[in-house]
């Protein structure tokens, strides 16, 4: 033990103060200017690795896979390299490459001209192979025309330059094709008014798209409405019109487009009713089409959330031992089926306590006993009475059975900051 | 002014008192080994495994009256430490934890019996007070573990970041769903994970206070899981942390169009990660801050997030001792933290305090021994044990807190504190800030002192201060203010303020000599004290050795002279406007882009005694005010504003023949509508000329027999509010 102390302290000793770094190792591939000027040069496209010398864990076997892929595929694109150093000052790779990326190492794509194409990261960039080179293969196919069409493009005026801006651009992944300033500016410029559709395809991420919807919800840019006076309709034809745009393509723009649909629709619900005469069917349906196109991507999964949220005959499961804003429903009422198997020690009367200790003001009422999602008994109390604790008489139950409290819950806090404890113990 | 010596060392002694000073001394230094094994007594023992601890500490209290109570006895230390987890858990805490699992009682023991964990746990920084807490922390990962931790240094920071300690606010509740705050569950990422390399080198050599910065706090720091994703999903450079917030997007909507500000902003991703949820769904800056931090943190990188003013950010620390700011941090409302949560003065404190592993951990056993003293009723004892603590780590604010209580309860008089005073500030170098905290203790005796007493005590503080890098988010104003008050003579607080300007005048960053000179100009110029202020800032400027106008430091001079310009111009103070004026030109040196005005009216240019602006912006130049009035010109610009206006105050009264005033390069359609108005009072105003399209240069005379001490240039842009940018303003005489 006292062996171990000392090792403690004479590990804190020794440790200097600077900065420790990995083994550094390094890739013998150009830089990025250089990697340009080549690619310039033969027509090929560029793949910058972007990687940490000084401080990737592992990065000897990174190069060596990369020096490795390099040789493999030298013939069809220029290998540059960004060395992502210790000690940099801030600002620098933002100077050198065209993008920026938080999770390295990357590998960022440039047509001939140096134009950014696509990037990609994650494993198949740290265990480079085939699945990468599948994935870069059709866009160097592409890199040439893509070159030339941002040629035109630049070149171009009007409609000519917007139609080459997006022709370009729709050779690339769609998270790389938004990320083209240049391009998207061209659009920008020569077709405000979106005419061609190409606007709300590439220009208007989520952002830029409610900045469209709200600012017709209050009657334009400098508009005040508020509340159930915006215009819904106006709102609903726009996204619906950009919806129904043969521009409009790949499911991730269809989806952005479908959660601003609603969007509006929710608004236009929340604003002109109240939870007792509402009819929450066409935002149900809207998500539907958002979860539909694609149930595992990022709006798929969030629009199944909000669908559930909203959907008056779904419950919240609960099985932490702890409630939290998770599971809350802001101004009106949801069931929670609160799973207390574990705390089940035989027939008898429990004390269940919800114990908040977060503020946030909640509801909670109608409790009941389930097993094995039927209910075998109700709190000794009405049904409508707003309580924390009640007592709960349970039977005894078959091995294995699931035993759940249900009750009935609302919050009234804007934050939804109601959480706390959930207790289920026998008297 | 000679310092009073009111007490001598003799007086200091019989109270037991040794001037606490860092020991200088070879012979002593202090070296970080462990103590040898050391074994608790039969009876004592037995009180362990009964979960006894009121028993526990009767005993080891009694079994240490009488004995010589040092750190260099690894037996005595042992039963200190114990002795002191009792103190500061609590006995009947400890007992109701062991009483309520026999398997808790069995750790308990463990614990007792193990004095480097004992050792660890008490030196964390922060220790759980009267809580289990910490212990059940501590008990969870000891279960985890088979009964052998191997990773105390880990574990304590887990039991201290979790358990808080006696300043935290909420130390003893903990709000969080313990499915998603686990500190078992983050005591195994750590090991895991450092394991495989995957953490920054340095992580293995953190000490349980900087691990408190890794590990963080469940009531403000992120979720389990948001470790996990941010160390597989966040990766620059172990130097890049400061910018890691910015892997997510800032986003106001989110993706399905929810403010921030409503509930329903993270609702679509509320099942994933904190870190994971505001990746794919944006933030703002509280989220993205809290992204940069736990980014940090899952990389074995300590980091903290800080509240300002409308705005969150955070910290993260690339070396010891070096705080690098992210999203605008590092500074504000530290909200992980071990002495105070006012950042920079909190991390500056703890990072010398803790910055000799081996002289904290010598300090920290002379602290024991000090409580143990405590405990048996030693207070000679404990006081010079306190002492002892105090040689090796001069600045511990809670050492010197207990020393205080110690040195007031055994009747330490105002001048003996003033002795005690003056020998410790000088130590706070660097820490002015913590040397003003630290004197608090003394308050009442403070106040008992004379007032030649106090000032010296306050001079010797702003040179501390002054020393001390200086921010934003730390107020000087009301140090100064509660230090002018209680000084009872205005030759007093003449001479303060004169002391307080000398010694930050010629501060390394300026900050707080702005922020003195806010509070000087409002608080005499304004109240008709301007006599008072020119004399002290006079007398300061006059030793003042200013740098050069192109250095960093000699800018923030200028924009806090701007601020006090300013503030001398709204109190209507020519004296202030013109020392200060006159101090900024010495910084900045004359103007050096004299326009020399095309027109004149025939007479004499009035000299100015001060000129006055209707508001200011970012692009006035209150330094250049006073060269407006003269043909040379100057620069001036308000705030957007209906009607603007400057107006120039003559020496005295007399009579004007008339005015030039000119606009300044670029943006000349503004300033269309204007006139020019004579006062003889200040307040009642004549109209003597009037344009509606002011040319670039405006040559207005005044009818013959005007008399004025003040004449003014108002411009109109009812219903529309403009900027007005003047060049020049010049008073002419027949």
């Amino acid at each position: 033990m006292y062996n171990h102390m000392k090792n403690v302290f004479l590990s804190a000793l020794l440790a200097p103060a600077a900065v420790l770094t990995v083994q550094a190792a390094n890739l013998s591939f150009p830089d990025v200017e250089a990697a340009k000027a080549q690619a310039d040069a033969t027509g090929k496209p560029v793949l910058i690795v972007w990687y940490g010398p000084d401080w990737q864990p592992d990065v000897d076997t990174f190069c060596r896979s990369w020096e490795k892929l390099a040789k493999q595929h030298g013939g069809t694109y220029v290998f540059g390299q960004y060395a992502d150093k210790l000690g940099q000052e801030g600002g620098t790779r933002n100077k050198v490459l065209p993008i920026e990326h938080f999770n390295l190492p990357a590998v960022v794509m440039l047509a001939p001209d140096g134009s950014f194409m696509a990037e990609f990261s994650g494993d198949q960039v740290r265990q480079p192979g085939a699945q990468l080179m599948q994935s870069t293969a059709r866009l160097a196919s592409e890199a040439p025309r893509f070159a030339r069409l941002v040629q035109i493009a630049r070149s171009s005026e009007g409609g000519k330059a917007v139609e080459n801006a997006a022709a370009a651009l729709s050779l690339l992944p769609i998270k790389d094709a938004m990320r083209q300033k240049e391009l998207t500016g061209i659009i920008n410029r020569h077709d405000p008014q979106d005419k061609s559709g190409y606007r709300a395809q590439f220009c208007l991420d989520h952002l830029g798209m409610y900045s469209e919807i709200n600012g017709i919800l209050k009657g334009g840019k400098e508009g005040e409405l508020s509340g159930r006076a915006r215009k819904f309709d106006e709102a609903e034809a726009y996204v619906r019109r950009v919806l129904n745009s043969k521009t409009l393509k790949g499911k991730e723009r269809r989806q952005q487009w479908l959660a601003g649909l609603a969007y509006v629709i929710r608004e236009r619900i929340l604003s002109t009713t109240t939870p007792e005469n509402r009819d929450i069917s066409p935002l149900l349906a809207a998500l539907d089409e958002v979860v539909k196109l694609d149930p595992e991507s990022q709006y798929g999964k969030g629009a199944a959330k909000f669908r559930h949220y909203w959907d008056p005959t779904t419950f919240n499961t609960i099985t932490s031992g702890y409630y939290t804003r998770g599971d809350q429903t802001l101004g009106f009422e949801k069931d929670w089926h609160v799973d207390v198997t574990k705390s089940i020690s035989g027939p008898g009367t429990y004390t269940f306590t919800l114990e908040p200790v977060e503020k946030g003001r909640m509801d909670s009422r109608n409790f009941r006993l389930a097993v094995n999602g039927k209910v075998v008994s109700t709190a000794k109390i009405p049904a409508d009475t707003n309580t924390k604790t009640v007592e709960l008489e349970v039977p005894a139950v078959p091995e294995g059975a699931k035993v759940e409290v249900w009750l009935t819950a609302r919050c009234y806090d804007g934050w939804m900051e109601a959480s706390g404890y959930i207790r289920m113990e026998k008297k | 002014m000679t310092i009073p010596h009111f007490t001598t060392r003799i007086g200091l002694l019989s109270l037991g008192l040794l001037p606490v000073v860092p020991a200088v001394v070879a012979a002593v230094a202090p070296v970080a080994v462990a103590a040898p094994a050391t074994k608790l007594s039969p009876d004592v023992h037995q009180a362990l495994v009964g979960g006894r601890y009121n028993q526990v500490q009767q005993l080891l209290t009694d079994a240490l009256k009488g004995r010589k109570i040092s750190p260099d006895s690894p037996q005595v230390l042992h039963e200190a430490m114990l002795l002191e987890l009792i103190r500061t858990t609590g006995a009947d805490v400890m007992s109701t934890f062991a009483a309520s699992h026999p398997k808790k009682a069995s750790f308990l023991c463990a614990l007792a019996q193990d004095s480097e964990w004992l050792e660890l746990y008490l030196s964390c920084g922060l220790v759980p007070y009267r809580t289990d807490v910490g212990l059940d922390v501590l008990f969870r990962i000891w279960m985890e573990e088979k009964m052998d931790v191997r990773h105390k240094g880990l574990a304590v920071a887990l039991a201290s970041a979790w358990g808080g300690g006696e300043t935290d606010p909420e130390p003893r509740r903990l709000t969080r769903n313990p499915s998603l705050f686990n500190p078992v569950w983050r005591y195994k990422f750590f090991v895991k994970n450092a394991a495989a390399g995957r953490l920054h080198p340095n992580f293995k050599n953190l000490r349980p206070w900087e691990l408190r910065f890794v590990v963080g706090t469940p009531w403000q720091d992120w979720d389990d899981k948001s470790f996990e994703w941010a160390l597989d999903n966040i990766n620059v450079p172990w130097d890049q942390y400061g910018n890691a917030c910015w892997a997510a997007t800032y986003t106001d909507p989110s993706k399905f169009g929810d403010t921030v500000q409503g509930g329903m902003y993270n609702l679509p991703y509320s099942d994933l990660s904190q870190a994971e949820t505001c990746h794919r769904n944006g933030g703002v800056c509280g989220a993205m801050s809290h992204l940069g931090c736990v980014a940090a943190q899952a990389h074995g990188i300590p980091a903290y997030t800080v509240g300002q003013p409308g705005h969150c950010a955070y910290a993260v620390r690339t070396e010891r001792g070096k705080w690098v700011g992210g999203f605008g941090g590092p500074d504000g409302g530290m909200h992980n933290r071990i002495f105070g949560n006012q950042a920079p003065t909190s991390y500056l404190l703890m990072e010398t305090v803790f910055a000799d592993d081996a002289a904290i951990q010598r300090a920290y056993r002379y602290s024991f021994c000090a409580r143990a003293l405590e405990a048996t009723g030693d207070r000679n004892g404990a006081i010079a044990a306190w002492q002892q603590a105090l040689q090796h780590s001069p600045l511990h604010p809670f050492f010197r807190t207990a020393l205080s209580k110690q040195l007031r309860s055994a009747g330490i008089t105002p001048n003996q504190v003033y002795d005690y005073l003056a020998k410790a500030i000088p130590l706070y170098k660097g820490n002015g800030f913590s040397a003003v905290n630290m004197a608090a203790d003394f308050d009442k005796e403070i106040a008992a002192m004379s007032n030649e007493q106090r000032a010296a005590l306050y001079a010797l503080m702003h040179a501390e201060i002054a020393a001390t890098p200086a921010s934003w988010a730390v107020k000087c104003e009301d140090i100064i203010r509660n230090q002018s008050d209680s000084l009872t003579t205005p030759a007093a607080k003449e001479q303060f303020l004169a002391s307080v300007f000398a010694a930050h005048m010629n501060a390394e960053d300026p900050t707080t000599f702005g922020q003195i000179l806010e509070w000087a100009v409002s608080t005499y110029i304004a109240n008709g004290q301007v006599e008072l202020f020119s004399r002290a800032f006079s007398k300061a400027a006059a030793q003042s050795t200013p740098g050069t106008a192109d250095d960093d430091k000699a800018k923030k001079m200028v924009a806090a002279y701007n601020k006090a310009i300013i503030a001398a111009e709204q109190a209507r103070s020519a004296p202030a406007f013109r020392s200060l004026t006159e101090a900024a030109v010495k910084l900045v040196g004359p103007w050096k882009n004299p326009v020399a005005l095309k027109s004149s009216i025939p007479g004499k240019v009035q000299t100015a005694a001060m000129f006055r602006i209707s508001s200011t912006c970012n692009w006035d130049t209150p330094v250049r005010h006073i060269d407006i009035t003269t043909p040379t010109g100057g620069k001036c610009h308000t705030a957007k504003e209906e009607k603007p206006y400057m107006i120039v105050e003559l020496p005295a009264h007399g009579y004007v023949s008339g005015a030039v005033v000119r606009k300044t390069d670029g943006n000349e359609m503004r300033m269309k509508k204007a006139t020019l108005y004579t006062s003889e009072d200040g307040a009642t105003w004549k109209p003597r000329a009037t344009t509606d399209n002011m040319p670039k240069e405006w040559v207005a005379a005044f009818p013959d027999g005007t008399r004025a001490k003040w004449v003014k240039v108002e411009f109109d842009n009812s219903g529309h509010p403009d900027f007005a940018h003047i060049s020049h303003f010049v008073i002419y005489s027949k």
